[in-house]
């Protein structure tokens, strides 16, 4: 399996409110994730925007709604939108979730967690490979936080990826803030979850900020990432080297200035965390 | 019973869930957490994201009738709505095209019968918003190069418009509701009254331009690929005063029209 990531550093996703400072000149990030729907349209703004930053960062596309985990067959036409814009954008990464979306009756707009079965990796494995048949490439797909789980549960939700990965050649894009946002509402044990990731399969990493309910922690992306998720990337970093890791935040979006603040800390740790560069790298 | 049919019978009932708590008890015995209240309260989360997300994708194809109706009308509008026009298509910015039709039946006070006008200029709006940037096939002209074209080519030309333009015959003045809710805009005396209206996309932000009856004759003529000549005896046989030239500057500005068609 290769390194499926072709992205370095930290990135920061790129919002409507902060489109004029992008225009205006590229901030002080090495790449930038959007979520591919906002930019289906056939032309407009939004994606004249996108293919301007284009011109001076990779970007990572992050897709939403494609359900793969739906028992109701994949809707072609969204990912013939999605394959329009890979075309169109040239992406660094394609990525999606261990998720489901959609019944027969309808789109539910939201990342619903999967059964960890056999049967759901069968499922998974077919759509993701159907996923990245009709692409041409490669993707990554991301673990989701959860506020429930299935008592038939067989395996743990990194196990799942990992079996998914080695049957379809995907990789993985890891959400630490996910794990910890598990951890809390299921008490699943986040390093014991990284433990389960080979290094290589991990592409990118999602750094985010939750929520602590009394119900569950929420994983609202409406906040500066948490201690204990910085602690977690920490140890993320040390099994999976200066992987590439994006600052995602969708709700209460700050002033771009907060974004780059993290992005700077996310960094600090990345180099922490990269060997000292010498012989080995350029011998290859 | 196969394990897709599993999954399918799973989905279904978080689907149901979904859309009635009181469904909750039929998951109680597949799901975790194990305190009953508590998944009660777990699975509320995810009813709350589902119809947040609906709401925040109509408020935002229809800012205008949103502010006009208000946010627990509005609210009640998307959850009904969303019943009724449920879509495979995960692609929010696609969600509410059935709006305009749904609120003319939904709001039963004639008094609101403008809403469903108001709607469709909305979401004629919303997907300009989205339209290709030029049409395909087709060179866009300058003010320097339609001068050269001369009149005689231009009455025989068949005109290529901005993919983003819809032309809309509406039975209210939608067109004066919404310019009353842009900045310093004022409520119209009358909404009772027809009106017409070109949505257009000059560069990046999609707008309005009032029309008059002959010139959304004229304009729906040229889109569908008349001669200019053939579109303004159209214009003329409505009103033999209208003002070709003001129209056509109009639209050129606002860049509605933007070459000859090659085809």
């Amino acid at each position: 399996m290769s390194a499926p990531s072709a992205l370095h550093g930290v990135g920061i996703g790129l919002r409507l409110a902060h489109y004029e400072a992008f225009i205006a000149g590229p901030p002080e990030v090495d790449w930038v994730e959007v979520h591919s729907e906002n930019y289906f349209g056939d032309g407009g703004y939004d994606l004249h925007v996108l293919e301007t930053v284009r011109r001076d960062l990779p970007v990572s596309l992050h897709g939403v709604g494609l359900g793969l985990g739906s028992a109701a067959p994949l809707d072609t036409a969204h990912l013939a939108r999605l394959a329009r814009l890979v075309e169109r954008i040239e992406p660094a990464v394609v990525s999606e979730h261990l998720s489901w979306g959609a019944s027969a009756q309808g789109a539910l707009h939201d990342l619903l967690p999967m059964p960890l079965t056999h049967a759901s990796l069968d499922h998974l494995s077919a759509r993701v490979s159907q996923m990245q048949d009709a692409l041409g490439r490669s993707v990554l797909i991301e673990n989701v936080s959860a506020y429930v789980r299935f008592r038939g549960d067989t395996c743990s939700e990194a196990e799942f990826l990992a079996a998914l990965a080695q049957r379809t050649g995907c990789g993985v894009l890891l959400d630490v803030n996910n794990l910890y946002v598990n951890q809390c509402n299921h008490g699943e044990d986040a390093l014991a979850a990284m433990a389960v990731l080979p290094p290589q399969i991990v592409g990118e990493i999602h750094l985010a900020g939750h929520r602590v309910t009394p119900v569950a922690v929420i994983d609202d992306h409406g906040s500066r990432v948490a201690p204990a998720v910085w602690s977690l990337y920490e140890a993320a970093l040390a099994r999976f080297r200066s992987t590439p890791t994006l600052i995602e935040w969708d709700t209460a979006l700050p002033a771009l200035d907060v974004l780059l603040d993290e992005a700077r800390l996310a960094r600090e740790c990345q180099t922490k965390h990269t060997p000292v560069q010498g012989a080995v790298e350029r011998r290859s | 019973m196969t394990a897709r049919d599993t999954l399918e019978a799973m989905q279904q009932a978080f689907v149901s869930a979904l859309d009635d708590p009181a469904a909750d008890a039929a998951l109680a015995n597949q799901m975790l957490p194990a305190e009953a209240a508590l998944l009660h309260e777990r699975l509320g989360l995810y009813r709350g994201n589902v119809r947040a997300a609906r709401r925040l994708a109509l408020a935002n194809a229809y800012p205008v009738l949103a502010a006009l109706t208000g946010e627990a009308y509005f609210e009640a509008l998307a959850l009904a709505y969303s019943r009724a026009h449920l879509s495979r298509d995960a692609d929010l910015n696609r969600f509410g095209a059935q709006l305009p039709e749904f609120i003319e039946r939904y709001e039963t006070d004639t008094r609101y019968a403008y809403f469903g006008d108001v709607a469709r200029l909305e979401w004629a709006l919303h997907g300009a918003a989205y339209a290709a940037d030029r049409p395909a096939n087709v060179a866009p002209l300058n003010a320097q190069q339609w001068q050269a074209l001369g009149a005689e080519r231009l009455a025989q030309a068949r005109l290529a418009v901005h993919p983003a333009c819809v032309a809309l015959a509406l039975r209210f003045d939608a067109v004066a509701v919404w310019r009353a809710h842009q900045p310093g805009g004022v409520w119209p005396a009358r909404v009772e009254v027809p009106s017409w209206a070109l949505v257009v996309r000059p560069q990046w932000r999609p707008t309005v331009l009032a029309h008059t009856h002959a010139a959304h004759a004229a304009f729906l003529a040229l889109r569908d690929g008349a001669t200019l000549d053939a579109a303004l005896a159209q214009a003329f046989h409505i009103d033999p005063a209208f003002d070709f030239g003001g129209q056509w500057r109009t639209w050129i500005e606002a860049g509605a029209i933007v070459g000859v068609r090659s085809d």
